[in-house]
């Protein structure tokens, strides 16, 4: 891994059209979602409906462009025949996947910093806006973790077309199908046994994960009531910080090396 | 001469005499000179406050030095004790015991007392004026009293959690209480009121305790222009009769369970134009009938109403708005009219103000959860707002979910501030050329 080549796959990334769109796109509804608060709310630090929908757009949409694009951003690598040509040169497949993983990171990372720019620049001419913090927290989150399971998505598919049907498939499970079946399943059952299937359901959903990141660290755990009481005086003393910080490393850490060995065997398959 | 001289030196002497005696004479009525409790009084400072009390005559007056009188005393008589700049009560029990009397009167004063502050038993109109307390324990007790009037008074609790900590003004089977620009602040409960009747409390601040206003069995209820903050509970009001709450501000309780406003098995409550904001529940009225909740503002609550068995609750002309759920409610639902909805997504064409097709207030999602709580949850989740969008439009033949059929398409009162900030503006517009100049030499 080197910087030259993160600052290639980076080049080769701005460059896409993709991206620009997902980007207009993007800076256009996170605008409208921060007015709409600034203009129609008061001033408020609790959590509001607002404040959820900003909180969802950033779990709804970033997800979904970081799964499409990282997974056929790889695919188009194995299709183009680019990566076969990587493979002929002395290159270890974790420095492929790490190098991607940065330069993605980077990326998006850059298209949240433009996008905050706009939103800034629409609120100065109201008065100014203020953009919480979770925000920012949030979205490092969610462009660590779901920026590793794209590459693992990317690394499964054979196609690109195949990896835009899994990313797809991914995405649409982890922030809606899942919760559906969490609540289907709580209708025909008991209700501390919906809460623990509630609980496991959080540590194997990453989406789910980060939604409850955000309410533990911005202290607002009450919004979730009372069944997650216990859970989340857990999370919010020193040893579950640390151990959020864990689970979460362990997301990125399993996505890259799952991604790292199934690029490898399939390489060696030729 | 002899004589004269003689009769003179006795006069004398016998004026000496009386002289250690003035202190325990200086009773006095308001007209009266000050009483001033004497600097050379043997007994000790612990009983000086309750001598002085002793020596005034019942209807009088006694005017405190500023100064620390230390130990607990008993008031048994019509009194007024007006006390001064830095006058202070200190007790290691509890500080004034006010019983079986009528006419007392308490003004100008800091306690500070172990146990509790000031304890009130069969008062017959007992004014409390300009009193700081120092809660260790509790701060104001009264039993089977009338006439009791709070005007003023302070209380602060010690740092630590509520259920440590006992009621700031708790008052028992009495008549006629009346309490004006209370502060209290740190305790569990700001009032605890129990078998009261004819209440009325006005333009109080209570923060940071278990229940603001706790009221049970009382009637005739007057709570207006109040300030509950950041409590578990703001107001908590069960089994009472024609309560009246209006102009009142409940907001920041928004701990686990809390509540802004609990109602339970009330009747005839009027509950108008008071302003609910941030609590994790605005209001919830349970098995209340005679109510009508108007003209308030609820505001970027968690859920904004929760009412069961209270079919005949009515509102009408609040405005709601950023609230994560506006409704939730058991079958028998509430009474929905002309009100303001800011997720409301109708129009309307004819321009009377009122929208031309119905607001659905509840939701399948919100039903869940007044049946398995474990659902909060995924309150404003991806999944549940489209699972609440989706409801809206196939729900309309439900009778269970709550209909207003005239809701208001404008809010009352807006107010936008469209002045440009010149510092947000430069900022933006300097990283924004960075980004751009950044991306032109990465092409």
């Amino acid at each position: 891994m080197s910087t030259q080549m993160i600052l290639l796959e980076y080049k080769q990334l701005l460059r896409s059209r993709w991206i620009q769109i997902v980007t207009i796109l993007f800076a256009i509804v996170f605008t409208a979602i921060l007015m709409i608060q600034h203009l129609a709310m008061p001033d408020t630090t609790g959590f509001t409906r607002q404040t959820a929908s900003l909180l969802n757009i950033l779990l709804f949409l970033l997800p979904l462009f970081m799964l499409t694009i990282g997974s056929m951003n790889i695919a188009s690598d194995k299709e183009s025949g680019w990566l076969g040509l990587l493979r002929t040169y002395p290159l270890n497949m974790g420095n492929y996947v790490l190098t991607k993983y940065i330069a993605f990171c980077l990326v998006f990372s850059g298209i949240f910093l433009f996008v905050v720019t706009i939103a800034f620049l629409v609120g100065s001419f109201f008065g100014g806006i203020k953009l919480p913090l979770f925000a920012i927290g949030i979205t490092a989150i969610i462009i660590l973790i779901f920026n590793a399971l794209s590459i693992f998505v990317g690394s499964i598919a054979k196609s690109r077309l195949h990896a835009l049907a899994l990313g797809l498939g991914v995405w649409s499970v982890v922030t809606l199908v899942w919760n559906y079946i969490v609540m289907a399943i709580g209708t025909i059952t008991a209700e501390h046994v919906l809460q623990k299937i509630v609980i496991l359901s959080i540590h194997m959903n990453p989406l789910e994960w980060i939604r409850y990141g955000y309410f533990v660290f911005s202290k607002q755990t009450a919004v979730l009531g009372p069944a997650l009481y216990g859970v989340s005086k857990f999370y919010t003393s020193y040893v579950g910080f640390l151990f959020f910080l864990f689970i979460s490393l362990m997301w990125i850490a399993f996505s890259l090396l799952g991604a790292k060995i199934i690029l490898t065997i399939r390489g060696k398959r030729g | 001469m002899i004589k004269i001289i003689r009769i003179a030196l006795i006069s004398m002497c016998c004026a000496l005499l009386m002289m250690p005696f003035q202190v325990f004479a200086h009773t006095h009525h308001q007209e009266s000179p000050i009483p001033k409790a004497k600097p050379n009084v043997q007994t000790g400072e612990k009983n000086t406050l309750q001598k002085l009390i002793d020596a005034t005559e019942p209807g009088g007056t006694l005017l405190l030095e500023g100064r620390t009188y230390r130990g607990t005393v008993i008031i048994s008589k019509p009194i007024t004790i007006k006390g001064s700049k830095d006058t202070k009560i200190a007790s290691l029990d509890s500080a004034i015991t006010i019983s079986n009397t009528n006419n007392v009167v308490i003004e100008d004063l800091m306690i500070q007392a172990e146990n509790i502050a000031i304890i009130g038993e069969k008062v017959d109109s007992l004014q409390l004026k300009n009193i700081q307390v120092e809660q260790r324990k509790a701060g104001i007790q009264l039993t089977n009293s009338s006439g009791i009037t709070l005007k003023n008074v302070d209380i602060t609790g010690e740092e630590g959690h509520f259920s440590t900590k006992g009621h700031a003004i708790a008052i028992y089977k009495s008549k006629g209480v009346q309490a004006a620009d209370c502060d209290i602040w740190r305790v569990m409960d700001g009032f605890y009121l129990e078998q009261v009747d004819n209440i009325t409390l006005k333009t109080n601040s209570i923060k940071e305790g278990r229940y603001a206003v706790h009221l049970m069995y009382s009637d005739n209820v007057e709570v207006t222009t109040n300030k509950l903050e950041s409590n578990m509970t703001g107001l908590m009001i069960m089994v009472a009769n024609n309560v009246s709450i209006y102009e009142n501000q409940i907001t920041k309780n928004n701990t686990l369970n809390s509540l802004g406003v609990y109602l339970y098995d009330d009747e005839d409550v009027d509950f108008h134009e008071n302003l609910l904001s941030e609590n994790t529940v605005a209001m919830s009225i349970e098995n209340t009938q005679k109510m009508e909740v108007s003209n308030n503002e609820f505001s970027t609550n968690g859920t904004a109403i929760q009412a069961k068995k209270s079919e005949t609750l009515q509102l009408v002309d609040n405005q709601f708005f950023g609230n994560i759920l506006t409704m939730r409610t058991d079958q028998k639902g509430v009474q929905l009219h002309h009100n303001f909805y800011d997720d409301y997504a109708g129009k309307d064409y004819d321009g009377d103000g009122i929208g031309d097709t119905k607001y659905i207030a509840t939701n399948s999602f919100g039903q869940w959860m007044v049946r398995k709580p474990v659902y909060q949850y995924f309150i404003e989740t991806p999944s549940v707002v489209i699972l609440n969008l989706m409801d809206t439009e196939v729900t309309d033949g439900d009778t269970a979910i709550q209909i207003d059929e005239s809701p208001i398409v404008m809010k009352k009162n807006t107010s936008r501030d469209i002045s440009i900030n010149v510092w947000q503006l430069g900022c933006s517009l300097v990283v924004l050329i960075a980004i751009l100049f950044a991306r032109r030499k990465l092409r």
